[in-house]
């Protein structure tokens, strides 16, 4: 693997590629749970809401919004005590997932919390008159009909988290985008960062391509 | 038997205060369709939603075949909301499922087995005829077809009373005498009670055997379709009898008879259920030998009886015309003297 695309190794590229998959992933797949968890507290507990709850919907959402304008860099340094209890150290792709989850999860929970207010009032009225709790409620009323709707959003929050990870560089998480830093700008490697900056667009292109057309699939229905 | 007494519901916005139910008591017996009409706002809908507690007096009794509702929670409430089924205006149907997936929800929350549930949702898809869309989504049906997926949803747990919020309201004519057709047939071979809501008169015709007329959150007239809308005592009553019923004497034929002079009386004749078998037009002209000449006649189904007004002019001598308006008081026809302005 001695060959060497814009002066990078072809093995640099793959790894790069690799943390960047590893850390977007994990941290999707966590940030999806945590936000859908949080936005059905944010829309059970909101005024009106199934389990109205004016306290747990004013600590929910105030978290929320705090966590939400601290600029991410900030927010890596910031919780770096957490991420060393929950991981033993504050370095490398898996230290960085910590700062991600953390701060994709609000992110997503606003997404998805549009998604599920979508969800017109008459069918959470109609489960309720056909005796319906209120998990059943959210499991086969409120979560399915929403779906088409909430997988736009975790698109929409899946390429913020791409934008993230490239300041996971901070903390050596490594990734596409720190190989773009890096290696491209900061050693005048102009080639290589129009190189990466470029694959990011095509993956964002063909994420959203993705997202798009999994949102139509179970919105039509075929 | 569904019997509300003296409920009151104010709603707190920041518009203000709307009393929605003042003082509102009625009682649905087994076997009824019982109608509620009156213009949005009147306070029908707050009313329909209290008969499964969706929404809460502040005051009053709401009791479900002999069992009050008011001081139940909501878990309480759970048993009881399967036993009534609901039927909506926007349908509220899952446009992610199919026609069967969806029909299928109320005995699936009632954790009711998967084959007794196929068995039950065919049963119900061939009662309402649509056992050829089974498997369709939900977002290709037309209306009047989402409309009867969601009365086999309410009928799933074989519920003995229908709640049905403006179930017609967003059908077009001829679907929604369909629709009509099919709530009486449930009421009929299913024996299930009605309580509709609706501002469509045609409904209140159609099907239901009682009516109370709301307004402004009270309910301003109730009783039997026939007494209500054969003699109605408030205005808006009036209004909606004049929907289905012409009962006043035409522009043009006012016209006509103002300018040929030949005075007389114009009466209004209202013949409901049994009248309708008497000869009273020609018994007058036999009895007090007045010229009858029916300016307008109108006639129109209701609670499987008819209610027909006949708009008369009487010509002759006073002492004939005062003659002729005995006898028909006499034969129990509702009378009314029309004075033209």
């Amino acid at each position: 693997m001695k060959q060497k695309i814009f002066g990078v190794t072809v093995a640099k590229l793959t790894a790069s590629f690799g943390q960047t998959i590893y850390m977007v992933g994990l941290s999707l797949f966590f940030g999806a749970i945590l936000g859908i968890l949080l936005a059905l507290v944010l829309v059970l507990c909101r005024k009106g809401g199934l389990k109205e709850n004016r306290i747990v919907y004013g600590i929910v959402s105030t978290f929320v919004n705090i966590v939400r304008s601290v600029p991410f860099v900030i927010l890596i340094v910031t919780i770096m005590p957490l991420t060393r209890a929950i991981m033993g150290t504050t370095i490398g792709s898996t230290a960085a997932l910590v700062p991600l989850i953390f701060y994709i999860s609000p992110y997503m929970a606003r997404l998805v919390e549009n998604s599920l207010l979508e969800v017109s009032d008459g069918i959470i009225e109609a489960a309720r008159a056909m005796g319906a709790t209120t998990f059943q409620t959210v499991w086969n009323f409120l979560l399915p009909e929403a779906l088409g709707s909430i997988v736009l959003a975790l698109t929409t929050g899946t390429i913020g988290l791409l934008g993230a990870s490239a300041m996971a560089g901070y903390v050596g998480g490594g990734g596409i985008g720190d190989l773009a830093l890096t290696y491209g700008y900061q050693k005048f490697n102009t080639p290589l960062m129009i190189f990466t900056v470029v694959i990011l667009i095509i993956v964002v292109q063909l994420l959203q391509a993705l997202g798009n057309g999994l949102s139509r699939c179970l919105r039509e229905h075929n | 038997m569904i019997e509300f007494s003296h409920l009151n519901k104010t709603f707190v916005s920041r518009a203000g205060k709307v009393e929605a139910l003042k003082d509102v008591s009625l009682t649905v017996e087994n076997g009824d369709i019982y109608g509620v009409i009156g213009f949005s706002g009147a306070g029908k809908s707050t009313l329909i939603r209290m008969a499964n507690l969706l929404e809460r007096p502040d005051s009053g009794s709401i009791k479900v075949d002999g069992v009050e509702l008011t001081g139940q929670t909501e878990a309480q409430l759970i048993p009881v909301r399967r036993k009534i089924g609901m039927v909506f205006q926007q349908f509220n149907l899952l446009e992610s499922r199919t026609v069967a997936q969806n029909i299928e929800i109320p005995m699936k929350l009632a954790g009711i087995a998967s084959e007794q549930r196929a068995a039950r949702v065919k049963e119900l898809l061939q009662f309402v005829e649509l056992s050829d869309k089974a498997n369709t989504y939900v977002s290709r049906l037309s209306g009047g077809q989402k409309q009867r997926v969601g009365i086999a949803r309410a009928l799933a747990l074989s519920p003995s009373i229908l709640l049905c919020d403006e179930a017609t309201s967003a059908l077009d004519p001829q679907t929604t005498e369909s629709i009509l057709a099919l709530l009486k047939k449930i009421n009929r071979e299913l024996g299930v009670t009605i309580l509709l809501i609706t501002h469509q008169m045609q409904v209140v015709q159609r099907i239901c055997n009682k009516v109370a007329v709301m307004e402004n959150g009270r309910i301003v007239e109730q009783g039997t379709v026939l007494d209500v809308f054969g003699s109605p005592k408030q205005e808006i009553t009036r209004s909606f009898v004049r929907a289905i019923i012409q009962d006043e004497v035409p522009q043009s034929i006012q016209k006509i008879v103002k300018a040929d002079g030949k005075g007389g009386k114009i009466e209004k004749l209202k013949f409901v259920g049994n009248t309708v078998n008497e000869p009273v037009i020609a018994e007058i002209c036999q009895q007090s030998g007045v010229e009858v000449n029916i300016l307008c006649a109108s006639v129109q189904e209701m609670q499987d009886s008819v209610m027909c007004v006949f708009l008369l002019r009487l010509l002759g001598e006073e002492s004939a015309i005062a003659a002729a308006e005995a006898f028909i008081d006499k034969t129990g026809v509702l009378r009314e003297e029309v004075v033209l302005k």
